[in-house]
């Protein structure tokens, strides 16, 4: 009798410590599906890319990187695509967060509003540079004849080598800002009305509001939208093929233009893996300055 | 430690939506099928669907030719997905295709890759000399015969009767032969005229001349070879001496004097033209001798054509775009004699007058200007002669592709105002580093 109790409760601890290892790798049980899919169809393609781009018929050599390295196109895309990003992506979340803080109003017919900013999204990006290289064509474009009403002599837009790069820009926030407007209302739905109301019977004005309280409670939100926005726009080369193909003077030509051309069209693969590793530490390294910054305004 | 999870986690995060945002891998193709047990072998084909009329005829007529012994099959890519397609799949050392279509003018790069196997064993001198010597040209790298041309191309001038007519226009091109044609300057002249009569303040759009693949090195490259430039140096490399030398930049800055004139169109594609044209947009029009089957098609009938001009004081210089697919055969097929034998059919023989008869194309070989093609196609007779005395192949470098995306953007940015000088040296120094790849 003695024995039998003893086992039972030697069986007890050791049967909740068994329980609570199960707790403790239940997660990783659920998440392993999705995360091997990642390693397989994601992680694994970029590593074997930017390995592949160290082997020139099979030999390992850094001969890719010198000719890139002294390649004067390679210079002018890598700036820009930092220029594009350095504008668009700031541009594209503050017009998104706009756009959220609107279409957060409780008026009436909002979802219509709501509706109209999400439109260009459902559009694809190939139907939308050709829209708007209809729009901005320099010959007959609505954009062009509307600024001959108003007195102002027609626009190059695309073929222009002062526009066209920015035209692209205006294209994908029109483009995007729906989205990223979407994942920012999202977080604003989760700031609990309370503490405006608070704030208001206290005296906060609008902005002090925006930047006390709404600001800081959907920074969750706005770190998803900076992050996958960035990585987006790092990547967004559909314009640059479909209406430019890189130019004029190679003002449109990025970074994943000229990884398309050297993979696809000039079947140079070791250089558009290492033009792919660039993008992507490029991106990495922006992240996580990005998260830093983020991270200290938390501290 | 949390901190440098959460990097992590983004490092993670942006692989993995790095990877969301690769373009396509490209169209997949049906399943290769080998050698069936009834003895019947099946080859694939990949094929520009630019060609589908004319190369499915030839096929179907192969299918019936060889029943029971081959059959080929075919599928048709868009024009642009050929060469993605092609990169894809041979890089990848696949199979999936016996026989593919490679433009004339990558033959060269893509016998440096390994894509294509050589031809030269499976064809005799006299089948080889079947073809017209342009074409001998465009299918030969490093004295091997790796592709076979299934048709050429020719320029010619074609003119909208309908507007002339309308600006008053007496011209008489019928006067116009392969020895006395218009020069630049006089074409320019007459549009202009027609412009100015036409559209006088510009509000309805009508231009004076085009190309029908403007921005394209393929007709472009006609206007420095007419000041006597070369397309790229002898050695298939040298780039720096040809498009910052004279007759290039000769060429380049009457191009853009003629597009600020507003005689030559801007922000028009290369696939757009023809519309602009049989819409009565566009008065001269330089396109191939392919073009009457659209016009037909599309019931366009107010145009007549003549030989393409010449610049006053280089008429000995003229010369015209040639060169068109060829096919070739994949070095991983294991049904070599098969495709030679298909390739032979559709380029030589019975397949190769099915196709020419169907496709418009201009003849690859030399039997086929018959009289009844000439008197069914009377301007083919302008193809046949220019063939034979202006007809010069596009630049033959294995770094094609490379030369022909930096030499459409010379001519593009020249067309939207780019200084021509400056525009060329760019070009040489792109090219300069493209071609370290094959040094």
């Amino acid at each position: 009798m003695k024995t039998i109790q003893q086992t039972k409760q030697s069986a007890s601890p050791h049967k909740a410590k068994s329980r609570r290892r199960l707790e403790k790798l239940l997660p990783y049980m659920m998440l392993f599906p999705a995360l091997l899919f990642i390693v397989v169809f994601k992680i694994y393609p970029i590593i074997s890319v930017s390995v592949g781009s160290f082997f020139r018929d099979g030999v390992f050599t850094f001969r890719t990187y010198e000719i890139l390295f002294g390649d004067q196109v390679f210079w002018n895309s890598l700036w820009t695509t930092l220029k594009m990003n350095i504008v668009m992506i700031p541009l594209q979340v503050v017009i998104s967060l706009i756009l959220a803080l609107l279409v957060n109003n409780m008026v009436r017919g909002i979802g219509v509003f709501r509706s109209i900013f999400y439109l260009p999204v459902t559009m694809a990006i190939s139907v939308a540079s050709v829209t708007w290289n209809l729009m901005m064509n320099v010959n007959n474009g609505v954009f062009n004849s509307l600024l001959s009403v108003v007195g102002i002599e027609s626009q190059g837009f695309f073929t222009s080598a002062s526009q066209a790069l920015w035209c692209i820009v205006i294209m994908a926030t029109w483009k995007g800002c729906g989205y990223w407007m979407m994942y920012l209302l999202a977080g604003l739905k989760g700031v609990d009305v309370s503490l405006y109301e608070s704030a208001t019977l206290d005296g906060a004005g609008y902005f002090t509001v925006l930047r006390k309280i709404t600001l800081p409670l959907i920074r969750r939100a706005m770190l998803f939208v900076i992050v996958a926005n960035t990585t987006a726009n790092m990547l967004l080369f559909a314009p640059s093929k479909m209406i430019t193909e890189g130019g004029p003077q190679n003002s449109t030509n990025v970074l994943m233009y000229e990884v398309y051309k050297s993979a696809f069209r000039n079947g140079n693969m070791s250089r558009a893996g290492a033009i792919t590793t660039i993008l992507l530490v490029i991106i990495i390294i922006t992240v996580i300055v990005q998260f830093k910054m983020m991270n200290d305004q938390d501290d | 430690m949390k901190k440098i999870v959460s990097m992590f986690m983004a490092a993670a995060m942006v692989m993995s939506l790095g990877a969301c945002g690769s373009s396509d891998a490209g169209q997949q193709a049906g399943s290769s099928q080998g050698g069936g047990e009834d003895g019947v072998t099946t080859i694939k084909l990949m094929m520009s669907q630019t060609q589908e009329p004319g190369v499915s005829a030839a096929v179907e007529a192969f299918n019936k030719a060889y029943e029971g012994k081959y059959v080929c099959e075919a599928d048709y890519l868009a024009f642009d997905n050929v060469f993605e397609t092609l990169e894809i799949l041979m890089s990848s050392q696949s199979s999936e295709y016996d026989v593919f279509a490679a433009d004339g003018p990558n033959i060269a790069a893509y016998a440096q890759r390994g894509y294509l196997t050589p031809l030269t064993d499976y064809f005799t001198t006299e089948e080889v000399e079947m073809f017209t010597p342009p074409m001998q040209v465009e299918a030969f790298y490093n004295g091997e015969m790796y592709g076979a041309p299934m048709g050429d191309s020719s320029l010619v001038l074609y003119y909208n009767t309908a507007l002339l007519e309308q600006a008053g226009i007496d011209y008489d091109f019928s006067a116009l032969n392969g020895e006395n044609r218009i020069t630049w300057e006089e074409l320019v002249k007459i549009a202009e005229q027609a412009q100015s009569k036409l559209d006088p303040d510009g509000s309805k759009g009508i231009f004076g001349i085009e190309f029908q693949q403007v921005g394209r090195t393929y007709q472009m490259n006609v206007l420095a070879n007419d000041f006597g430039g070369e397309n790229i140096g002898a050695d298939g490399f040298t780039v720096d001496g040809v498009f910052n030398g004279e007759p290039w930049q000769k060429a380049l800055n009457w191009y853009q004097d003629q597009v600020d004139a507003g005689v030559f169109t801007k922000g028009i594609n290369a696939s757009d033209t023809s519309s602009y044209f049989m819409s009565g947009k566009i008065i001269f029009y330089l396109g191939t001798t392919a073009m009457p089957g659209t016009f037909d098609s599309n019931g366009f009938t107010d145009y007549g054509y003549t030989y393409v001009p010449c610049f006053e004081g280089y008429e000995n210089e003229v010369t015209t775009s040639c060169g068109s697919w060829t096919v070739g055969i994949n070095p991983y097929s294991e049904k070599t004699e098969a495709a030679v034998e298909f390739i032979k059919y559709l380029c030589l023989y019975d397949g190769s007058d099915v196709y020419i008869d169907v496709s418009g194309m201009v003849p690859a070989v030399s039997r086929q200007f018959t009289d009844e093609l000439l008197a069914a196609k009377p301007y083919l007779e302008i193809a046949q002669y220019e063939g034979a005395n202006t007809a010069l192949v596009r630049a033959i470098t294995p770094g094609f592709n490379e030369y022909a995306t930096a030499v459409n953007a010379l001519w593009e940015n020249v067309r939207n105002g780019a200084d021509p000088a400056q525009a060329a040296e760019d070009c040489i120094s792109e090219l300069n580093t493209a071609f370290m790849e094959y040094r």
